[in-house]
């Protein structure tokens, strides 16, 4: 499970002093459950799930990931956790079989119960013409497939997934969607970040809709085309981030 | 901190920085060929200047030689010495016959010369030559040192002259021996360049992987990966640090077999050293690099701490070339004999180290300058590796663009 309350993020910057990145932003997720944060470039989808994931540490506010308190117990909650994201690349010089065992050994597995976890994943994503394989020279439909194996290695309960999408091509994103789903079904707690609505509306059981780090609306995706009359997420989004960026003008 | 998380980061590390050629080339490459290969091309060519200016004579006009028949003549019998006779020349003549090369030396006699030595007063010489060239100035010091034997000739026959015993000018018969043996010699001369060399390769090994290692993980968007692991910063940081001291003293290894083979095959500039009868012991070289322990740390730390710092690979190497020249500046001190002023220069961290290597490899120990030296250095090294850990755990520094 994962709750956010109250999450802040300020950065400072040396010409226009301090930017608020993220805004009092609380948000629940239960096991079972994707949450999808939708927003633009820069609304600060990232910077959320990094300090859902201990990568950053948030300015005020708090969240709890997998029963622990990310401020009080960080190391407890990266133990808990499975970060994915488009931006997150794998050592080029490791094979994709040593970066499975790096990875595993850093998340307390070993020996006998590592290898037994890398067989069940060379099956499961067919990895037996990857392990041996340097990462520098795989596609990107083979790194995708590491970099999977990686974040679900040690079995995490938290999913925490940022435009896990982007780059790949439409057979590896369905199959990256494919495997959400399925981790749903394990009961896994997901939190999902896209800009794309499609993706959205496909995958996530509660959206939040965020811009300039505050969330605007959140609610199941038919709760939301209900409340707001409209016939796609698409629409949902134009009007709320249009109205409140009057509202805030 | 879980040692067991500092050992997996610690693996990878060097299993990554292995298949780096660059790396390779640092840690063996050039340690283990260029050095040896430029040492010898410098004896070499040293041992060849030394031969052609041994065997070269030395060319000197004389100009206005019709004043000076005595000295000429005294001139002319001296062995690989050509004397060229010229009259007088006006202006900058003389010079030109330098600056031209017809000459290596020219020596301006005045007018009225002779006259003057036989009169028994003073007279004067000029000797010209080219301070640009090397031939020129052993020229003028050969053509002075003959002047004097010349002048001493002419008090000579000036005192027996007036029917005095010449012998009254010898006053003392100086003779000189060195007391070193050639293993000291060596030992002397080996102090003086290995600890330089060692620390010059030690940083080098230590700045390209710490730079690969940090800062190339921010590049190569890597950082995050590690970051949402479940080993905590400072496991990390540690397990870096210390893979980069394992290149530092990989480096630093190779450089030391690399630069005793060239002493010891006979091919380098110190020749000398290797043809007498000078020894390292293997417990020399332990205790040599155990020494140098400290100043790894120091090393690897400050370049790991520069690497977290900067935004940029080429960030990273700007600065720690910075870092790379200032030690090399303090090491070039301990080039310099007698540089060391007692315990305050033990004192000062790093520079310490390399006096204590010099004090070593000379055969001396000193348990105080051990102690000041060593401690002086590890204070900075720890706090160095303090300063890496608080950058790489401070999110501003390591995520700012």
């Amino acid at each position: 499970m994962v709750r956010a309350t109250s999450l802040k993020k300020i950065f400072y910057d040396g010409k226009k002093g301090d930017v608020v990145a993220v805004d009092d932003l609380s948000f629940e997720c239960q096991p079972g459950c994707i949450f999808g944060l939708l927003g633009r470039n820069g609304a600060g989808k990232t910077t959320t799930l990094r300090m859902l994931a201990t990568i950053l540490v948030p300015t005020s506010g708090t969240a709890v990931v997998g029963g622990h308190d990310l401020l009080r117990s960080p190391g407890k909650v990266r133990e808990q956790i499975g970060f994915l994201s488009g931006d997150t690349k794998l050592y080029d010089r490791l094979t994709g079989g040593e970066t499975l065992k790096y990875f595993g050994k850093l998340a307390g597995l070993q020996g006998e119960v590592l290898e037994r976890r890398i067989q069940e994943l060379r099956q499961k994503f067919k990895l037996d013409d990857v392990l041996d394989v340097r990462i520098g020279k795989m596609s990107t439909g083979m790194k995708q497939k590491i970099s999977v194996a990686r974040v679900i290695l040690h079995d995490p309960s938290v999913l925490i997934l940022d435009e896990p999408t982007l780059g790949l091509d439409v057979v590896n994103a369905r199959a990256t969607f494919d495997l959400i789903r399925q981790w749903k079904e394990e009961r896994k707690t997901i939190i999902f970040s896209t800009h794309i609505m499609t993706e959205a509306e496909r995958l996530c059981d509660e959206l939040g809709i965020i811009e300039k780090g505050k969330l605007l609306a959140s609610g199941s995706p038919a709760g939301l085309l209900q409340s707001h009359g409209c016939q796609n997420l698409e629409d949902v989004f134009v009007r709320l981030v249009d109205t409140k960026g009057v509202s805030e003008a | 901190m879980k040692l067991s998380n500092v050992r997996t980061v610690l693996w990878k590390e060097v299993i990554d920085s292995l298949r780096d050629s660059r790396t390779i080339f640092l840690m063996i490459a050039l340690p283990l060929i260029i050095y040896p290969a430029l040492f010898t091309g410098l004896g070499y060519f040293e041992r060849l200047v030394r031969k052609r200016q041994r065997e070269a004579g030395v060319s000197v006009a004389v100009v206005n030689y019709t004043d000076a028949h005595e000295l000429v003549e005294f001139l002319s019998v001296q062995e690989k010495f050509e004397v060229l006779l010229m009259p007088r020349l006006e202006g900058e003549g003389a010079a030109d016959v330098v600056r031209g090369q017809v000459a290596n030396v020219a020596l301006v006699v005045p007018d009225g010369f002779d006259e003057l030595v036989k009169a028994g007063t003073l007279a004067g010489l000029t000797v010209l030559y080219d301070g640009a060239d090397m031939i020129s100035v052993s020229g003028r010091d050969r053509v002075i040192s003959l002047l004097r034997e010349y002048g001493s000739e002419v008090v000579r026959s000036r005192l027996e002259g007036r029917g005095l015993d010449v012998s009254i000018l010898d006053t003392m018969d100086i003779g000189t021996e060195n007391v070193a043996t050639a293993g000291e010699m060596g030992a002397f001369a080996v102090g003086t360049i290995v600890p330089f060399f060692l620390i010059i390769l030690m940083c080098a090994g230590a700045q390209h992987t710490a730079i690969d290692v940090t800062v190339g993980e921010k590049e190569r968007s890597t950082l995050e990966t590690i970051l949402a692991s479940s080993a905590s910063r400072t496991e990390v940081v540690f397990g870096k640090f210390v893979a980069v001291m394992l290149a530092s003293l990989a480096t630093a290894i190779m450089g030391l077999v690399g630069l005793l083979l060239t002493i010891y095959s006979g091919l380098s500039f110190m020749t000398d050293v290797g043809e007498g009868s000078l020894t390292i012991s293997f417990s020399t070289v332990m205790i040599l690099l155990l020494t140098l322990l400290p100043v790894m740390v120091f090393v690897a730390a400050t370049f790991v701490a520069i690497g977290c710092f900067a935004k940029s690979i080429k960030e990273g190497q700007t600065y720690s070339s910075y870092f790379y020249m200032l030690i090399m500046l303090s090491a070039v001190v301990t080039i310099f004999p007698g540089f060391e002023t007692g315990l305050t220069g033990y004192a000062v961290p790093l520079l310490g180290v390399l006096f204590l290597e010099k004090e070593i490899l000379t055969g001396g120990f000193d348990i105080v300058h051990t102690c000041v030296a060593l401690l002086s250095t590890l204070a900075i090294a720890v706090g160095a590796l303090l300063v890496s850990v608080k950058l790489f755990s401070n999110e501003k520094v390591m995520f700012r663009v």
